[in-house]
């Protein structure tokens, strides 16, 4: 079973942090707190989506043709992504500035 | 099922929509010559055998110049040189496609006697009619049906138009109604203009 990568909080809902990180061939382990990179900050399916975009060079009528969806929808798509990086980058600029 | 029937869009536009927009167009101008339907308006529906197979083939692509004419200049205003008017074009012409289901409708049931009809009736033109109870029902069915083609095309034009500009809330609405009334005003004078024989009939 693929489990799901976890952004916000489940119990109130804010962006989660990376407090721990571990090698799994040495077992060293690094603590601290880290913020998400701005595309690690991205849905699932967002990720997917970007993905895709570089995989087909950056062209919306490739990627559209290999989706099984219209060109303008995979335009519209596109800019629905960049308004959510655009606000990850906000807040990601944010916390790196505190 | 509903989203292919009301928005096809999200997986067809350009000019495979445009293919299939144009050619339906055609087929339904042919079908309209065959039953008497005119559909000199963008959301016209009108009986009459007047006119040559050109008037009925240039009804449906004169429609179609208007509403994309009208929704482009709309298009620039609202979301400038961002949508490729290859898609707006291809998409509008296949929410055109429901009016094929028209002239079908009154090849089942002819409006001719009806029209004949209510011409002498409330206008005197003609000779006097009787009609039975089929044709009041045939009259019926082809206009409840001729109500849901139009309203089948409206939902289909406005995702068209939303998914051509991708903009959201009132603005795209306001301009959709905005500018399918302004089509209709604007196709209506080229018809009054280029076929007012046809007009004065209805």
């Amino acid at each position: 079973m693929s489990k799901s990568f976890p952004l916000n909080c489940p119990s109130c809902s804010s962006k989660l942090k990376v407090k721990s990180l571990h090698c799994d061939k040495c077992g060293t382990s690094v603590e601290g707190l880290f913020d998400l990179p701005p595309l690690a900050s991205l849905t699932s399916d967002d990720q997917m989506f970007v993905l895709h975009f570089m995989k087909y060079s950056g062209s919306l009528k490739d990627m559209a043709k290999h989706l099984n969806l219209s060109y303008p929808t995979v335009r519209n798509m596109l800019d629905e992504v960049i308004q959510r990086i655009k606000k990850i980058e906000v807040t990601y600029n944010q916390n790196q500035a505190k | 099922m509903k989203t292919s029937m009301f928005n096809p869009f999200t997986h067809i536009a350009g000019a495979r929509a445009l293919l299939a927009g144009i050619s339906g167009i055609l087929l339904t101008g042919i079908l309209c010559y065959l039953s008497g339907t005119h559909l000199d308006g963008v959301l016209d529906v009108h009986f009459s055998s007047e006119g040559t197979i050109y008037l009925f083939l240039a009804e449906g692509l004169i429609d179609l110049a208007c509403v994309v004419f009208v929704l482009s200049l709309l298009g620039l205003i609202i979301a400038g040189l961002r949508f490729r008017f290859i898609d707006l074009l291809g998409t509008l012409s296949m929410a055109r496609l429901p009016f094929l289901v028209v002239p079908l409708i009154v090849m089942v049931f002819p409006q001719q006697k009806v029209l004949d009809y209510i011409l002498y009736t409330y206008l005197k033109i003609g000779a006097p009619v009787t009609i039975g109870n089929w044709d009041i029902i045939g009259f019926l069915i082809v206009t409840i049906i001729g109500l849901l083609v139009i309203i089948w095309s409206i939902a289909l034009m406005y995702n068209a138009f939303r998914i051509c500009m991708n903009i959201k809330g009132p603005k795209i609405v306001l301009s959709f109604i905005c500018g399918l009334i302004l089509a209709e005003i604007l196709s209506k004078i080229i018809f009054f203009i280029f076929s007012p024989t046809t007009n004065l009939m209805q």
